[in-house]
């Protein structure tokens, strides 16, 4: 019950957390009465930190470890490189071949490499798609080979995201928030309060607020001459734009009408859930009145004209809108002096529904389950993911550290507020819609929130879209 | 005045509206051409303009629209500099020529050796397989990727330059435009040829192949662009960085979220383009009569 324990000592007890927190110590629970989790006292007979693995010692014969991730910048490489380098130098009968893939494409090679029987050993998955990483033994369990502190220090929400049918299948590397940032310039330009600075779930705008907000921003922009900065930024996630990114960004204006301490049967539960039980239904989950509202709201920033109807890069970082929806990295980069934005910035909590929502979907890699050194290829992934190596990353990078007691040992997430309500997101935060065929569920709600963006109306769209989502669905009841 | 002036006169005034019709009729030809040729010039353009602006400056330029939007105010190379120093994207353009010109050579040698087969060879069931062959045209590479792979690796040539061309060696557009220009060709030159004592390789280098200059440059030039534009085979059969291709490394500069790299990613582009811009401006000639002789046109 450690997990429920700190979330208990944040003072942020709700039903929902403690749910969270019962549902991680139960896997954590269901993982050790199997005898799964390793024992900590094997570590430390390692030859280097390998955080928190606790499996068998690496073998002495000659291997060769493929690891597929994206690309990143290249200080971000720089430090992978560097950290391939010092476990080699430990294990100089461990060579390290690396696959850079576009973001974009990663899940595409994942699959071909599945179908083709050819898989690197570790490859960069996502949390969204861990039942089907279940379902297709794509991914080795790998709770066998980690200390159960190591476990316990994954946020139970997190670990569950990354675990299905009782195993963790992959280790969560980052995880998401979503937040509302704005351009302080242009709220003191007309004279406007800016969004709540807020460092826990409550005191936000609802999502009446933010639209009506917008709408007197809007108008306050046009009176003062500014016909060229918008009230909210074109969404920046995926190809951008309306429809860019459900799991991440368009989620939010649905789940966030749901309540999890409604019946289990009500709608404003199933809403918030976002599919059945099983995986396999969503009619009665994201066609309910709520989620038409949410996507009516959705609607309204376009039909309003409160943000553009296609994708504008990089609008809000250009200092041309006065709100975006980002995550951590932006604040993380504002922050390096010589990359400042030209404009002073803050950041609130995302629009409250009924609850404030946040998606934790994020990269997890995973080992994949016919990797012929396992274990090696686990205590790899475990090494890039010791304190060490996550912390230069998360520096670097500027994401969202997965793990608890990371974040305790970056002293910002104690003292700053955008850190402090990250962390109460990413405490608060749910998992995608959790389903073997969540691919094709995300694939067919993108284009239905790009239709309703662009003036269909949510009370046909959805409906329709979930009696689509239902039929793609049937073929992983086999 | 003489009827014979009247009717020079009539004669010198016709010859004057059809030289002003024509020269209207030109000069409009020009200007709707410059007009296309614009249309189509300037997404180049514009990236490689772009390719001279910081990334700051294409972020605050982009929107709205303005004159700073396309010209650099602050013209630098400093992408360039960054793309093929730190990025050594030098490699990828290397790779991605290597690749394009592996795939010209075995398209060229294996579509007119085809090609002549089908147009001039007599063997059975000639036409079943040549409509077989047309067939596999419509098979998305999408589609048997998977199998694909799977052969490569089979032969052990999974992230090898090999890889990056073999699997489009027989490559059924080229055969069919060898062979429609292989039928253009006289049948009695080849008969000359066979009187002479000629054999059938003999008359296919010395007769054939030098009456399709044309079309085979038609073909080089389609090859090498179908090459040089490739994205999903060499994603996925290319795990090597060092080899990887300039396409794929393009992607890569796109995809990293929250850290945008518009100017390395513009000059990429430019760079990528310019090859390809150089060919067709020195094998268009040839391009258009390929395909006008081989009857694609």
């Amino acid at each position: 019950m450690a997990v429920q324990k700190d979330l208990e000592n944040q003072g942020k007890v709700s039903r929902r957390t403690v749910l969270a927190g019962m549902a991680g110590a139960a896997l954590t629970g269901a993982i050790a009465s199997r005898g799964l989790v390793g024992s900590a006292s094997a570590q430390g007979s390692y030859k280097l930190d390998l955080g928190g693995y606790a499996g068998p010692e690496l073998t002495s014969e000659p291997v060769t470890l493929r690891f597929m991730r994206q690309d990143f910048t290249p200080d971000v490489n720089a430090l992978l490189e560097a950290a391939y380098a010092e476990f080699k130098a430990a294990y100089p009968n461990i060579s390290i071949v690396e696959e850079k893939v576009p973001y974009g494409d990663l899940q595409k090679k994942l699959l071909v490499y599945i179908a083709s029987g050819d898989a690197p050993d570790i490859m960069m998955g996502r949390t969204d798609f861990t039942d089907a990483y279940h379902a297709g033994n794509v991914a080795l369990p790998v709770q066998d080979y980690f200390s159960a502190d190591y476990i316990n220090d994954i946020p139970a929400n997190l670990r569950a995201a990354a675990s299905s049918g009782g195993n963790l299948y992959s280790v969560p590397w980052e995880t998401s928030v979503m937040m509302l940032y704005f351009n302080r310039d242009l709220f003191e330009k007309v004279k406007m309060q800016t969004p709540p600075e807020v460092t826990g779930l409550d005191g936000g705008w609802t999502d009446e607020e933010l639209v009506a907000n917008l709408v007197e921003m809007n108008a306050k922009l046009k009176e003062a001459g500014d016909n060229q900065s918008w009230a909210l930024a074109a969404a920046g996630q995926g190809n951008g734009g309306p429809g860019a990114n459900y799991s991440q960004l368009e989620s939010i204006w649905i789940r966030s009408q749901g309540d999890p301490n409604a019946a289990k049967d009500s709608a404003a539960y199933k809403t918030l859930m976002g599919i059945s039980d099983d995986g396999f239904t969503v009619s009665g989950h994201i066609d309910t009145p709520e989620a038409i509202k949410g996507m009516q709201f959705y609607q309204s920033l376009f039909a309003k004209g409160l943000t553009p109807l296609g994708p504008v890069p990089n609008q809000y970082p250009g200092g041309l809108a006065a709100t975006y929806f980002g995550g951590l990295n932006f604040t993380n980069r504002f922050r390096v002096p010589g990359k400042e934005p030209p404009f002073k910035w803050g950041v609130s909590l995302p629009p409250k529904g009924n609850i404030v929502f946040n998606g934790n979907g994020s990269d997890a890699p995973l080992v994949w389950s016919k990797s012929q050194h396992p274990a090696e290829a686990v205590a790899l992934l475990s090494y890039l993911c010791n304190d060490k190596n996550r912390l230069a990353f998360h520096k670097t990078w500027g994401s969202m550290p997965s793990r608890t007691s990371l974040r305790e040992q970056m002293s910002v997430f104690a003292t700053e507020q955008p850190f402090k309500m990250a962390q109460a997101l990413s405490d608060a935060s749910y998992s995608v819609p959790r389903s073997p065929g969540y691919f094709d569920y995300f694939n067919a709600m993108n284009p239905a929130v790009k239709d309703i963006a662009l003036g269909a109306d949510p009370a046909k769209v959805l409906p329709d879209t979930a009696a689509k989502i239902d039929r793609l669905l049937a073929k992983y009841r086999r | 005045m003489t009827a014979s002036s009247l009717t020079l006169q009539a004669e010198n005034g016709i010859d004057r509206t059809a030289r002003r019709a024509a020269f209207l009729h030109h000069g409009a030809s020009i200007l709707l051409l410059a007009v296309v040729g614009a249309v189509f010039a300037f997404p180049i353009l514009w990236a490689a303009m772009s390719s001279l602006k910081s990334t700051d400056d294409i972020i605050t330029g982009t929107y709205p629209l303005s004159w700073s939007s396309f010209v650099p105010l602050k013209a630098t190379l400093e992408n360039y500099v960054y793309l093929f120093s730190e990025l050594n994207f030098q490699r990828n353009l290397l790779n991605t020529l290597i690749a394009a010109c592996g795939q010209v050579s075995v398209a060229v040698i294996t579509s007119s050796l085809a090609g002549y087969a089908f147009a001039r060879l007599n063997f059975p069931f000639r036409d079943v397989v040549f409509g077989l062959l047309l067939l596999t045209a419509f098979v998305p590479v999408e589609a048997i990727i998977v199998p694909l792979y799977r052969i490569m690796h089979w032969l052990g040539l999974v992230s090898t330059y090999p890889a990056l061309f073999l699997p489009f060696a027989c490559n059924p557009f080229g055969i069919f435009l060898m062979r429609q220009a292989f039928r253009d060709i006289p049948v009695e030159m080849e008969e000359a040829a066979r009187l002479d004592g000629a054999s059938p390789l003999r008359i296919f280098f010395s007769i054939a192949l030098p009456n399709v200059r044309p079309t085979l440059a038609t073909l080089v030039l389609i090859q090498f662009i179908w090459s040089w534009n490739a994205y999903l085979w060499p994603l996925v059969i290319m795990q090597d960085p060092n080899k990887q291709i300039a396409q794929v490394a393009i992607a890569n500069l796109k995809s990293i979220p929250n850290s945008p790299m518009d100017g390395p990613l513009f000059a990429a582009a430019t760079a990528v383009t310019i090859p390809l811009v150089i060919l067709s401006i020195v094998l268009q000639r040839y391009y258009v009569r390929g395909l006008v002789t081989s009857g694609m046109k």
